[in-house]
């Protein structure tokens, strides 16, 4: 970059000379633009939703809207799948004769069908009140409000659609960063993308946290996702000034603000199905495979102690690894499936506590904290790693495919479990420091 | 592009009373769910019987109160404003949807229990998720922020 | 033959108006080595064969992304006789800035002052000749979708394309800039390869943009360290 330019100039030459070219252009204007339009509804609105205070905040409130929409309201749909598969186990049971049979039918077929599918409330409410957003025409002025700041965190303007998305989940939030057109600014993204907590870590979240972190849950579940920003920013920015490749600054930002439109009930369902159901595809049959091997892993060799599994070797064997960060070997086990998807971690706790793949929350939460498996501390250390780690295996199939590169899929795996056990060891450190257990 | 000097300040003073409500209700919930969450964690501060727990939804409040008061300028008769009511109105039915259906979610959520043999409450009409059920009053002033909306647009529309 | 290359933001009716010009008969490939679709056609006017290249649409001219790359390289290494940039005449202030760049590139340029008929019925009123002289190039309001002012842009093609000097629009960047400029542009023409293939202020400009494309090519530069030490 031009430094002694930059010094001359007062700023970055290329933001120097931009400026200038739209200046001269905003000289010349007057003299060949004659009468002014009537103020359309477009421009009003305009004038508030890219005003230069409000923008944002206007943004982040209907963002919490859409939060709120996509959780709160998913609930009972999500309930209601967990039911229906949860009896379609409990009549396998009682029909079919060989208990094996019916164990594989109940908690591998039933169970992971219902796992895989107990998610797509969430996400096709989610991509109901983005499509919303997206055809209405205000998210590309969010998406350019937004710009100002993302430039100066090292990250282009229309990564934050992805990124967005990636609340939901990181695969759409991935795919999403086609529209991003300079290479090095999308890799950036993709390798960003899935420090944006997807909706499959929650479940985590509420689990850990509310077992052992007591009034302080709710305050710790967003303390995660805003962690996940905060960390996002720091990675882009370090890589931005340690790899070669990604040097400079973000490519500039023009987008065009489309014209507001009312958008269609038919419509916005056709961009949710459309989105819901490439989540489905990509990663239900994953996430339904990893289902069946978890409960392969813990019911194997059939009839013997949890203790003596396959699924409690693999935990052993991965048990001093994480020990530092005070994981035993259960937390192990859960990371290591959390690798296959990462809603399969809270199935995993159950599983190896003994319990039915369908307990509920609060009797896993109960053995958690009467068995001390994890502290507070350790327990936020745990959230920070499920946070971070590595995305599961659908992701990085969707980063591959996305990067063309075994380089950086490998990186991204990498880096995230770096930066996870980084993070973690801080929070043990620094919550040990302060005298917490 | 004209609207009659008493419109605008009808319009005016309808903004500013929903907007100070808005700020109202958004400082209580706000200042309630951060005492509960970082000054006294555990705590079940409540203030104006308005939820305690929800920090960003008194944000939310706050920044909706903001943007009706942004229309004050409709006043001194400056058009220009009437988008803050427009967006005011648009973030307020916004919430006041969502937040109804999450009363209806909560409904549904109830009747789930029900059929799986728990007895059945009015609970989730009137706490529920939102702490205070379908009396938040994000909803109710979402009904008194459309009329104000429905009228700007109209105006807009005819210029 | 008079090879005029078509260039313009999105969304302004580039595709349209390119079928005006061609009749709809275009030869479709790829641009070498790249994904993306490359259109060519010919038209003819008054006995003269043109033809017309379609360059991808663009907000600007940086080496940010592939399609200003292969618009940018088309201009500079082809040099066609004219460049068409079609400006959207309800949007002038986001268009004129790929104008701006075509002039620094010292393209021939002809501006096609496109959906003039929206233009004016948002209440616009251009004023085309200030337009034209300030810029100092010619400026033609055309309705794509009604042919209207068609063949007044091919007469200013054949103009453009038969006129021997041309005045040069420059804008000034302020006096600290055009000294930065005018010291690079000096190392610069030390290089007779480069400054022969590149007009030198536009070249001059890049390297101090930091244009990653560029700055490989200077790369290359026998006198290398000498162009380079301003930015360094």
């Amino acid at each position: 970059m031009s430094v002694k330019a930059r010094e001359v100039l007062g700023e970055d030459p290329e933001v120097f000379f931009a400026e200038k070219r739209y200046e001269f252009i905003a000289e010349i204007l007057p003299r060949v633009l004659r009468g002014a339009r009537p103020l359309t509804l477009s421009d009003l609105l305009d004038r508030v939703f890219l005003n230069k205070y409000l923008g944002i905040p206007i943004f982040l409130a209907f963002w919490w809207a859409l939060f709120r929409f996509t959780f709160d309201v998913s609930a009972p749909f999500s309930d209601l799948i967990d039911m229906f598969f949860s009896s379609l186990g409990e009549i396998s049971y009682s029909v079919i004769g060989d208990e094996h049979i019916a164990s594989f039918l109940a908690e591998g077929i039933f169970g992971g069908l219902g796992g895989v599918l107990v998610f797509l409330p969430p996400i096709f409410f989610l991509f109901f009140g983005l499509s919303i957003l997206e055809d209405s025409g205000y998210l590309a002025r969010a998406a350019f409000v937004v710009d100002r700041i993302m430039y100066k965190l090292g990250l282009h303007g229309k990564s934050f659609i992805p990124m967005l998305i990636g609340f939901g989940c990181n695969i759409p939030g991935i795919m999403a960063t086609r529209t991003i057109d300079s290479e090095k600014d999308r890799i950036l993204t993709i390798l960003v993308n899935p420090l944006m907590s997807c909706s499959a870590r929650l479940p985590v979240y509420v689990l850990i946290g509310g077992a052992v972190l007591g009034s302080y849950a709710a305050a710790g579940t967003y303390a995660m996702y805003i962690l996940g920003i905060v960390l996002a920013v720091f990675v882009a920015l370090l890589l931005r000034r340690t790899i070669p490749y990604f040097k400079g600054r973000p490519s500039p930002f023009i987008l065009e603000l489309p014209m507001y439109s009312m958008p269609t009930f038919k419509s916005t369902l056709i961009h949710m199905w459309e989105r819901g159901v490439l989540f489905l595809k990509k990663a239900g049959t994953i996430i339904l495979a990893g289902i069946i091997v978890v409960w392969f892993l813990s019911s194997h060799p059939w009839g013997v102690p949890l203790e003596e599994t396959y699924l409690a070797m693999l935990g052993h064997a991965l048990e001093p690894i994480f020990r530092p960060l005070g994981f035993d070997w259960r937390g192990a086990v859960a990371l290591a499936f959390g690798f296959i998807a990462k809603e399969i971690v809270v199935g995993s706790f159950a599983v190896m506590f003994g319990m039915g793949e369908e307990s509920e929350i609060g009797e896993i939460q109960e053995v958690i904290r009467s068995e001390g498996i994890f502290t507070p501390v350790t327990g936020l250390a745990f959230m920070a790693f499920t946070l971070i780690y590595i995305p599961c295996v659908a992701t990085l199939g969707v980063i591959y495919r996305e990067t063309n590169s075994w380089k950086w899929t490998i990186f991204a795996v990498l880096y995230g479990l770096v930066l996870a056990y980084a993070v973690s060891l801080l929070i043990i450190t620094v919550g040990h420091g302060l005298g917490y257990m | 592009m004209e609207i009659n000097k008493k419109m605008g300040r009808y319009m005016a003073a309808y903004a500013a009373i929903i907007g100070g409500l808005y700020i109202i209700i958004g400082i209580a919930e706000f200042s309630a769910a951060f005492w509960n969450w970082f000054i006294n964690p555990g705590g079940s501060l409540s203030l104006l019987g308005l939820p305690g727990d929800d920090l960003f939804g008194g944000l939310a409040a706050l920044v909706i109160g903001v943007v009706f008061l942004g229309a004050l300028p409709l006043w001194r008769d400056k058009y220009e404003s009437i988008g803050f009511i427009l967006v005011g109105a648009l973030l307020s039915v916004t919430f006041g949807t969502v937040y109804l259906l999450i009363v209806f979610a909560d409904g549904i959520g109830a009747c789930l229990s029900y059929l799986s043999g728990e007895g059945w409450t009015w609970e989730w009409l009137t706490a529920g998720t939102l702490s205070t059920g379908i009396f938040r009053p994000e909803i109710w002033l979402a009904f008194l922020s459309a009329p104000l909306g429905y009228v700007a647009l109209k105006v807009v529309r005819r210029s | 033959m008079i090879e005029v290359a078509l260039i313009g933001n999105p969304n302004v009716g580039k595709s349209l108006l390119f079928n005006d010009l061609t009749g709809g008969k275009a030869h479709v490939g790829n641009w070498p080595g790249k994904t993306v679709e490359k259109k060519e056609g010919i038209c003819r006017y008054k006995g003269e064969e043109i033809k017309i290249v379609d360059l991808p649409g663009t907000y600007s001219l940086t080496a940010h992304s592939i399609d200003e790359l292969i618009a940018r390289d088309y201009i500079v290494k082809e040099k066609p006789d004219v460049v068409i940039d079609i400006v959207d005449a309800s949007n002038l202030e986001r268009n004129l800035y790929l104008t701006l760049q075509l002039l620094e590139l010292e393209a021939n340029v002809v501006i096609a002052l496109n959906k003039y008929d929206i233009a004016k019925s948002l209440g616009y009123r251009i004023d085309v000749d200030e337009l034209s002289r300030i810029l100092g190039v010619r400026v033609i309001p055309t309705v794509a979708t009604t042919k209207e002012g068609i063949d007044k842009l091919l007469e200013a093609v054949l103009e453009a394309a038969r006129e021997k000097k041309r005045r040069k629009v420059t804008i000034g960047y302020g006096k600290a800039a055009e000294k930065l400029i005018s010291r690079v542009e000096r190392t610069i023409l030390k290089d007779k390869d480069l400054s022969s293939r590149y007009p030198t202020r536009w070249l001059a400009i890049k390297i101090l943009e930091g244009d990653e494309e560029i700055l490989k090519e200077v790369e290359k530069s026998r006198f290398r360290n000498e162009i380079l030490e301003v930015i360094k």
